[in-house]
């Protein structure tokens, strides 16, 4: 499933209202803007939807009104979510215009019931999605299709170590816990353990494919791996990190001496890969693309994540401010985020045709298009 | 004592190679120094090769060659450059562009727009056009086929692939490296954007009558080479 558009709205009608405008995605997206333009807040206001949907958030947050449309091949969906004070006041489910779940803030509602072929009334306690806690694979099958996309949604914030910092317990492998390979592992620093997990269940192959995305971003390595961590540099209890043999070096290169760049680019190279392999469509989300990349390794890790992503049919959303980056994708996948106020509006070529097609003819670089305001107003 | 400085920035290679050959040949024996460079986002890094001679700082002309290895677009280039050059003393700031994969019925459009962006005062600073693609100048002279190969006939060019380079301008060609590429292959050879084959076809061209023939024909190879000219032609305090 996509999403493809998304509306939110903070604090309706209050001083400290916040408002994201009706924004369509595409399979591949680039949000680019000013820092503090709400780039960040952008995909986490879609991670947070993801969290709410797939039941990874403890509680409902303080405030927040969604509009999300997703599409399943020719299939629609709209989903509206309003909460406040941490208490569900609206939440509606429609699917190619017909409403299949309806409620109001006493969390009482209606939800169409498949096999029964009927609307039947419920109560869903007022502080839970009705999405979340009524799913029924019988009754309502298409409440799985949402919590799907919400429990394979992944989010990551390349400015940040990606797991770098982390290590495994050795006690905690999956071989060690029995841990099923179904349950999804979430956090993105858990790249050790996803690693493990993947070449326990796809070995040799996963390993080539891994070596192949890190050689095409200028990363020469003959072997990946997990191995025990040294002791004498990572205290405590027995722990596994993950290593690279970088060829022409005889001594392997593991996870704390590998540099801030090269680790978060494995690490995004494992998730993805990770996500390929299951061959399961998905949304992933990326803040500050290329953060940490010079500039050819930049232009690399975009292409090759650009192209991986649309031939294995996963939907990539970016948010970046970097100029190579930027320059490295093509305008049509662009988004310009701009924020007056506390409205935040994003331009693209749906939205602004004839200013994307001057633009192009210009011969000017993409980044240009973003610094020069060229997408506010096009030529002067 | 100043020596006159001329900036061009091109896609690549291609037009790289082409240019020196022009310039050298522009110039004749006028004593000019080249500085060969490519870009590499948005800095310029001085490419020496072993065989080449030093720069001469007492050459009364230097002409700076920057190969933006088609990752950067020319104009961005040149934009982001142009105040290091100026502060430097360049007297001339050139950019030049293709218009593929941009459509010929796109060209006015686009040439309306070549001046968008670049600054009016100081440093003269043109952005210029190939239409549509370099290689357009290389199929207009019909003198070089001769010498990529002898069964090359360019009086036979109209019947077999539609273009006569002694009657038409290689201007309204839309993809001028793919046809150049069919006309080597009727003979079992090929033109590619690699630099042997970009060698091979611009040491076989005339030269000389593409400064003063081709230029009748080619409109935007004719502002080119009259904006190189004026350079030239202006005299240089060390000369």
């Amino acid at each position: 499933m996509k999403l493809d558009s998304i509306q939110f709205t903070e604090y309706e009608g209050q001083d400290r209202e916040w408002i994201l405008e009706d924004t369509a995605l595409d399979t591949i997206t680039l949000v680019v803007g000013k820092n503090a333009s709400g780039k960040s807040r952008f995909l986490s206001i879609i991670a947070s939807l993801g969290k709410l949907l797939s039941g990874n958030a403890s509680q409902l947050f303080e405030s927040g009104k969604y509009l999300a449309r997703f599409s399943n091949g020719e299939t629609k969906f709209e989903y509206i979510l309003h909460y406040e004070n941490k208490v569900v006041v609206g939440e509606k489910l429609s699917k190619d215009g017909d409403t299949l779940l309806d409620r109001g803030k006493d969390g009482a509602g209606t939800i169409w019931a498949e096999k029964l072929g009927a609307k039947i009334d419920f109560q869903s306690p007022v502080d839970q999605l009705a999405a979340k806690v009524r799913q029924d694979a019988i009754q309502h099958p298409y409440l799985a299709e949402l919590h799907n996309w919400a429990s394979l949604l992944r989010h990551y914030q390349f400015g940040t170590p990606l797991g770098r910092d982390h290590f495994l317990l050795l006690t905690q492998t999956p071989a060690t816990t029995g841990e099923s390979s179904v349950s999804e592992i979430v956090d993105p620093n858990e790249v050790t353990k996803l690693y493990i997990r993947a070449f326990a269940q796809y070995e040799e192959p996963f390993d080539q494919a891994v070596l192949r995305d890190m050689k095409s971003l200028g990363y020469d390595c003959t072997d990946i791996g997990a191995e025990g961590a040294d002791i004498r540099v990572i205290q405590g209890p027995p722990m596994a990190w993950l290593f690279l043999q970088e060829k022409g070096l005889k001594a392997k290169t593991s996870q704390v001496v590998m540099s801030q760049g090269m680790f978060r680019a494995l690490s995004i190279v494992i998730h993805l890969n990770y996500c390929i392999f299951r061959k399961i469509a998905r949304t992933i989300l990326i803040d500050d693309i290329g953060e940490g990349l010079d500039f050819s390794r930049a232009q690399s890790f975009i292409s090759l994540l650009i192209s991986k992503s649309i031939q294995n049919n996963l939907q990539l959303l970016m948010t970046t401010n970097d100029r190579f980056v930027m320059n490295g994708v093509p305008l049509k996948h662009w988004g310009v985020l701009s924020r007056k106020e506390n409205k935040v509006r994003i331009t693209n070529i749906k939205t602004a045709p004839k200013i994307f097609e001057e633009f192009e003819e210009l011969g000017l670089s993409n980044f240009d298009f973003f610094s020069t305001n060229f997408f506010e107003e096009g030529a002067k | 004592m100043t020596q006159r400085k001329l900036a061009i920035f091109v896609e690549g290679q291609t037009e790289k190679i082409f240019l020196e050959n022009l310039i050298g040949e522009i110039a004749g024996v006028k004593n000019i120094s080249f500085r060969r460079t490519v870009v590499t986002g948005n800095t310029l890094t001085i490419l020496r090769q072993e065989s080449e001679p030093p720069e001469n700082p007492a050459s009364p002309y230097l002409v700076l060659l920057a190969d933006c290895q088609n990752d950067e677009r020319v104009k961005t280039v040149v934009l982001y450059q142009r105040p290091y050059l100026e502060r430097a003393n360049f007297s001339l700031i050139l950019g030049l562009r293709d218009l593929h994969p941009n459509p010929l019925s796109s060209l006015q459009r686009i040439t309306s727009k070549l001046k968008y962006g670049v600054p009016t005062s100081g440093v003269a600073t043109h952005i210029l056009l190939a239409v549509a693609e370099i290689e357009a100048w290389f199929l207009q002279d019909q003198n070089h086929y001769r010498q990529i190969d002898p069964a090359l006939d360019s009086t036979t060019f109209k019947a077999r692939f539609g273009f006569d380079p002694a009657t038409e301008s290689a201007e309204s060609v839309q993809e001028p490296a793919a046809l150049l590429h069919k006309i080597y292959g009727s003979v079992g050879k090929a033109y590619r954007k690699d630099r042997k084959r970009v060698e091979r076809t611009v040491s076989a061209l005339d030269i000389a009558q593409v400064y003063l023939t081709l230029p009748n024909r080619l409109p935007h190879l004719r502002d080119l080479i009259a904006h190189i000219d004026g350079f030239l032609k202006a005299e240089s305090t060390l000369a």
